[in-house]
C-alpha cells in the first residue's frame, strides 16, 4: 500500500512540477557531475553560476507583481531597463565614483521608472486581454525610440560619447572607475583560488526579494493577487481593478531599472541602443523554469527559476564543449529558453488568459 | 449619395489610423530625402516584386481567426533549406527555383502542422505563441544547419561549409538563380525595369486567394474566424480548419522566401529569415489590415508605404539631423511603432464591439420584458 | 490508411511530382567545362596542341585559344553540342561538330581539344571529370 501512494505521489508531483522543469533539472546535475571529470574546475562553475544568478535575478523579480496582478508575462521589461539606463547614465554624466554612482543611478532611474510604468500600465488596462503581444512590441518600440535619443541627448561626459564627433553616446560605455562590482565585492566570500561568492549581489537581491514578499503579502499585495486570480470578487471586494494593475506595472518597471543597475555593475557595461531588446526573454524563461505561470510565480520561482536557467547557461559551453568539442551552447540557450515558454503558453492554466 | 461630412473624414481617419500617419512620414520623408521620383519608383516596384508573395502569406490566417501570423518564419526555414540543397547540388535557373520550391513544401507542411498544433493549445494567445515558436524554431534550424549539415546531413559542394568541415557557411552566394525568375520578360518603360514574371505568379496567388475564399474549406476558415463556438456547432472541425490555415500560410511563406532570395542573389544563412516575419507583419498592418481582417488591397498598399518609408528614411534622417545612422534607428522604430499601434488600436475597437452588443443585448432583454 | 482511390490519386500525384522534381534537377544541372589546348598523352602517343583554335559550345559565343590555353565555360543541361575549328599547317579549315551527353553527377570536366581533334569518338579520352586537388 505504501509504495503505491508513493508512486502516486512522485506522479501527481512530477505532473504538477512539469516534465520540461524535471528534465532541465536533471540536465543540470548530470552536467554539475560531468564537469570535473572533463576538467571543468567545479568551484569556478559554481562561482560563475552564482555571479550570474546575482545579475539576473532582480530582473526575474520584475516579473512577479505583474503576473500576480493577470497581466501575464512583462515582455515589456526593457522599457523597465531603459529606465535603469537612464539612471546609470545621468549618474555618469554627472561624475559621481564608486558606491555613490550606484547609489544615484539608482535615485536617477527610479523617477523614469515610475512615469514609464504608470503610462506603460494605462496602456495596458485599455487592453485586456492582449497585454503579451502588446508588451513585446511597446518593449521593442521603446527600444528602438531610445536608439534615436541615445544619438541626440546632450550627454557630455568623455567616457560616455563618442570620442570623435563628442556627440551621441557610444553603444557599450565601462562602469570601470564608477561603480564596478559595488556590490560583488562588498563582503565577497572567497574559498580558496576558484570560488569567489558576490554576497553583496545576492544581499541586495535578498533585500529586494525580502521587500516583495512583505508587500505582496501587504493589503494592497493581497489585493493585486486577488486582482489576477479572480477579478469579479476582487472588484466585489471594492478593489480599484485598474489602479492596482498600474502599480504592479509600475512596480515591475522599477524592478527591471534596478534589476540591469546589478546586472551592468557585475557585468562591467553600460549597453545601450539595441542592447536591451531581447532582454526579456531571459528574464520570462528563467520565471517559468522556476515553476511560475503565466498567472501565478512565487519568490520562489524566481530563486528556482534564475539559478537553473544562469547554471544551463554557464555550465553548457565550458561542459559540452570538452565532450562533443563542439560550442552548441548558443543553440541550447536558444532552444531551451524558448522552449520553456512555449510550454507555458500552452498549458491550460486556472484563466483562459 | 453618401455626404462627406467632416465626421465621416474623422470616422475614415479614426478607421485607418497607422494607413494615414504612413502617410503623412511618408509625405515629409520623401521631399526631405532628396531622392528623384525614378529612384524611388524603381526601387519600390522591386521591393513591391521581392516582398508581396511573403505578405500574402499572412492573409489566410487571419482569416481563418489565427491573427497574425509570425510562425510565417518557418516557411521562410523551409524554402532556405530548400536552396542550400539545390545549391548544393548545383542546380541553376529556373529549374533550381521549381526544385528549391518542391523541396521546401513537404518541410513547410510538417512545421505548418507542428506551428497549427501547437497554437491550438494556445488559443487565445497565438500570436505570443506564434512569435516565441519563431524563436524555437531558429534555434532548431540553427541544429540543422549548423551542426547537422555537412555532419549527418551530406553536403557535396565543399565551398558551401564552414572551414571546421560542417555547418554552413554565413553567406550563400546564389548566383546561379539570382534573378531568374525576375530576368524573364524583362520589361522596361522609362527606364524602370519591371520583373513582368514575377509580377503575374503574384498575380495567380491573388487569384488562387480569392478563389479559395469561395470554397467550401475557405468559408469554414471564415467561419472559425468569427466565431469558434458557432463554427463547432454547425460542424466544422474547427481543430483541423485552424491547422490548415496555418500550414498553407507556411507554405506559401516557403515560395515567397525563395522568391524574395532570387531578387536578392545572396542568401544570409543565419539572419534572412529573422526580420521577414516582422518587416511582412509591419507592412500589411500599413495597408490597413486589423488582427481579424485583412484583404489584398491591404497587401500592396501595405507593401508601397512601409518600403517607401523604408526607402526614404536613411536620407531624410541625413538631411534633416546630419545622421543617416539616425534614419535607420527611426524606421526600425516606426516598423516596431505601427505594430504596437495596431495591436492597441484593435484591442480597443474589439472591447468597444463587444461593449456595444453588450448595450444592445441588454437593450433587446429590456425591450423583450418590456413586452 | 485506407487503400481507398482517394489513396492511389494521392500516391500517382506525389509519383509525378518526384519526377517532375529529377526533371527540374536534371534541366537546371550546371557544370564547369575546362576547355584545354595543351599537349596531352594517350595510350603513349603525345598528341599536340594547336597553335589557335576556336572553340564553341551551344549558342555561347566563341572563344579563341592559343597553344597552352586553358578555359573556363559554364553549361546548364545534359546534351551539348560542341564546335571546334582549326586550322592545319596548310592553312586548311576544318570544323567539327558534336553532340555530347555530360555525365550528371560531375560538376567539372575537362575537355581536351587535342584528344577531340586525334579521335572524335573516342569520348572517354577527351571528356573526362575534372576532381580539383586539395591540400590537405
Amino acid at each position: 500500500m505504501e509504495n503505491i501512494k508513493l508512486a502516486d505521489k512522485i506522479k501527481s508531483f512530477a505532473h504538477d512540477f512539469g516534465w520540461p522543469r524535471i528534465i532541465i533539472a536533471l540536465f543540470l546535475l548530470s552536467l554539475f557531475i560531468m564537469a570535473p571529470f572533463v576538467g571543468v574546475n567545479i568551484n569556478t562553475s559554481l562561482s560563475d553560476t552564482f555571479n550570474r544568478f546575482g545579475m539576473n535575478c532582480i530582473m526575474v523579480l520584475a516579473m512577479v507583481p505583474m503576473i500576480h496582478s493577470g497581466c501575464g508575462l512583462n515582455f515589456g521589461l526593457p522599457l523597465g531597463i531603459i529606465a535603469g539606463l537612464l539612471g546609470a547614465t545621468l549618474s555618469l554624466e554627472f561624475n559621481f565614483v564608486g558606491g555613490q554612482s550606484f547609489l544615484m543611478a539608482m535615485a536617477f532611474a527610479t523617477p523614469f521608472a515610475v512615469l514609464f510604468g504608470w503610462a506603460y500600465g494605462k496602456l495596458l488596462n485599455r487592453v485586456k486581454g492582449g497585454e503579451m503581444m502588446i508588451a513585446t512590441y511597446v518593449g521593442f518600440s521603446s527600444v528602438a525610440f531610445m536608439c534615436m535619443m541615445w544619438l541626440l541627448l546632450p550627454f557630455t561626459n568623455p567616457t560616455m560619447v563618442w570620442g570623435y564627433t563628442g556627440k551621441g553616446l557610444r553603444t557599450t560605455i565601462s562602469t570601470e572607475g564608477y561603480y564596478l562590482h559595488v556590490l560583488n565585492d562588498f563582503l565577497a566570500i572567497r574559498i580558496g583560488e576558484h570560488f569567489v561568492f558576490p554576497t553583496g549581489m545576492v544581499l541586495f537581491f535578498a533585500v529586494f526579494a525580502l521587500g516583495i514578499w512583505a508587500f505582496l503579502h501587504s493589503k494592497k499585495g493581497t489585493a493585486m493577487t486577488a486582482v489576477g486570480s479572480n477579478s469579479v470578487f476582487a472588484r466585489a471586494s471594492g478593489i480599484d481593478i485598474d489602479k492596482t494593475r498600474i502599480l504592479s506595472v509600475i512596480l515591475s518597471t522599477w524592478l527591471g531599472a534596478m534589476g540591469i543597475l546589478v546586472y551592468q555593475q557585475s557585468f562591467g557595461f553600460i549597453q545601450l541602443y539595441m542592447g536591451p531588446f531581447f532582454m526579456a526573454l531571459p528574464a520570462v524563461s528563467a520565471i517559468l523554469i522556476g515553476g511560475a505561470s503565466v498567472n501565478k510565480a512565487s519568490i520562489t520561482n524566481v530563486i528556482v527559476g534564475t539559478f537553473l536557467f544562469q547554471g544551463i547557461l554557464t555550465m553548457t559551453p565550458s561542459v559540452m564543449n570538452s565532450v562533443i568539442q563542439t560550442d552548441m551552447s548558443e543553440v541550447i540557450r536558444i532552444v531551451v529558453s524558448n522552449g520553456m515558454i512555449l510550454y507555458a503558453l500552452t498549458r491550460k492554466t486556472e484563466a483562459t488568459r | 449619395m453618401k455626404k462627406i461630412t467632416f465626421k465621416s473624414i474623422k470616422k475614415l481617419i479614426a478607421n485607418n489610423l497607422v494607413t494615414v500617419l504612413f502617410l503623412v512620414i511618408c509625405g515629409f520623408g520623401i521631399p526631405l530625402s532628396g531622392y528623384s521620383a525614378n529612384f524611388l519608383i524603381s526601387g519600390i516596384i522591386v521591393r513591391i516584386s521581392r516582398n508581396s508573395f511573403l505578405i500574402l502569406s499572412l492573409l489566410i490566417p487571419i482569416m481563418a481567426g489565427m491573427g497574425l501570423n509570425f510562425g510565417m518564419v518557418l516557411g521562410a526555414m523551409a524554402g532556405q533549406i530548400g536552396l542550400i540543397f539545390v545549391t548544393d547540388w548545383n542546380i541553376v535557373g529556373i529549374p533550381a527555383m521549381v526544385l528549391a520550391i518542391i523541396i521546401s513544401i513537404p518541410i513547410s507542411i510538417l512545421l505548418g502542422q507542428l506551428c497549427g498544433r501547437i497554437l491550438n493549445k494556445a488559443k487565445g494567445r497565438e500570436m505570443v505563441t506564434a512569435y516565441i515558436l519563431g524563436f524555437f524554431m531558429n534555434g532548431v534550424y540553427q541544429l540543422v544547419v549548423l551542426y547537422g549539415m555537412g555532419s549527418i546531413i551530406p553536403i557535396k559542394n565543399t565551398s558551401l561549409v564552414l572551414p571546421r568541415g560542417y555547418g554552413i557557411r554565413n553567406t550563400v552566394n546564389l548566383i546561379g538563380i539570382r534573378q531568374s525568375l525576375d530576368s524573364i520578360f524583362n520589361l522596361s518603360i522609362f527606364g524602370i525595369k519591371i520583373p513582368l514574371m514575377t509580377f503575374i505568379v503574384i498575380g495567380v496567388v491573388c487569384v488562387f486567394i480569392v478563389w479559395f475564399r469561395k470554397t467550401k474549406l475557405g468559408q469554414d476558415m471564415r467561419a472559425v474566424g468569427q466565431d469558434m463556438d458557432v463554427a463547432a456547432a454547425a460542424g466544422i472541425q474547427v481543430e483541423h480548419t485552424r491547422i490548415v490555415s496555418i500550414v498553407i500560410s507556411t507554405v506559401v511563406a516557403g515560395i515567397g522566401m525563395i522568391i524574395y532570395l532570387q531578387n536578392i542573389g545572396t542568401l544570409n544563412t543565419y539572419n534572412s529569415h529573422t526580420q521577414i516575419g516582422m518587416f511582412s507583419v509591419a507592412a500589411i498592418l500599413v495597408g490597413g489590415a486589423s488582427v481579424s481582417k485583412a484583404n489584398i488591397g491591404n497587401v500592396f498598399l501595405g507593401v508601397i508605404l512601409f518600403h517607401l518609408m523604408f526607402i526614404v528614411s536613411p536620407m531624410a534622417g541625413k538631411n534633416l539631423i546630419g545622421q543617416a545612422q539616425l534614419g535607420e534607428y527611426f524606421r526600425v522604430f516606426v516598423s516596431y511603432g505601427v505594430i504596437t499601434m495596431s495591436l492597441v488600436l484593435y484591442e480597443m475597437r474589439k472591447k468597444r464591439e463587444n461593449l456595444v452588443n453588450a448595450e444592445k443585448l441588454k437593450d433587446d432583454q429590456g425591450d423583450s420584458n418590456e413586452n | 490508411m485506407k487503400i481507398n482511390k482517394r489513396f492511389y490519386i494521392r500516391v500517382t500525384a506525389m509519383g509525378l511530382i518526384i519526377l517532375f522534381a529529377i526533371l527540374m534537377a536534371f534541366l537546371g544541372k550546371q557544370h564547369t567545362i575546362l576547355i584545354d589546348n595543351k599537349n596531352i598523352e594517350i595510350n603513349g602517343v603525345e598528341l599536340k596542341a594547336l597553335q589557335i583554335v576556336e572553340f564553341q559550345v551551344d549558342k555561347q559565343p566563341a572563344l579563341e585559344l592559343a597553344k597552352r590555353d586553358r578555359l573556363k565555360t559554364l553549361v546548364q543541361g545534359q546534351t551539348h553540342t560542341f564546335i571546334i575549328t582549326y586550322a592545319d599547317e596548310n592553312w586548311e579549315e576544318f570544323v567539327l561538330e558534336k553532340k555530347l551527353k555530360v555525365p550528371f553527377s560531375e560538376d567539372m570536366l575537362i575537355f581536351s581539344i587535342p584528344a577531340f581533334i586525334n579521335d572524335i569518338e573516342d569520348v572517354d579520352n577527351y571528356l573526362k571529370p575534372f576532381i580539383i586537388k586539395t591540400i590537405n
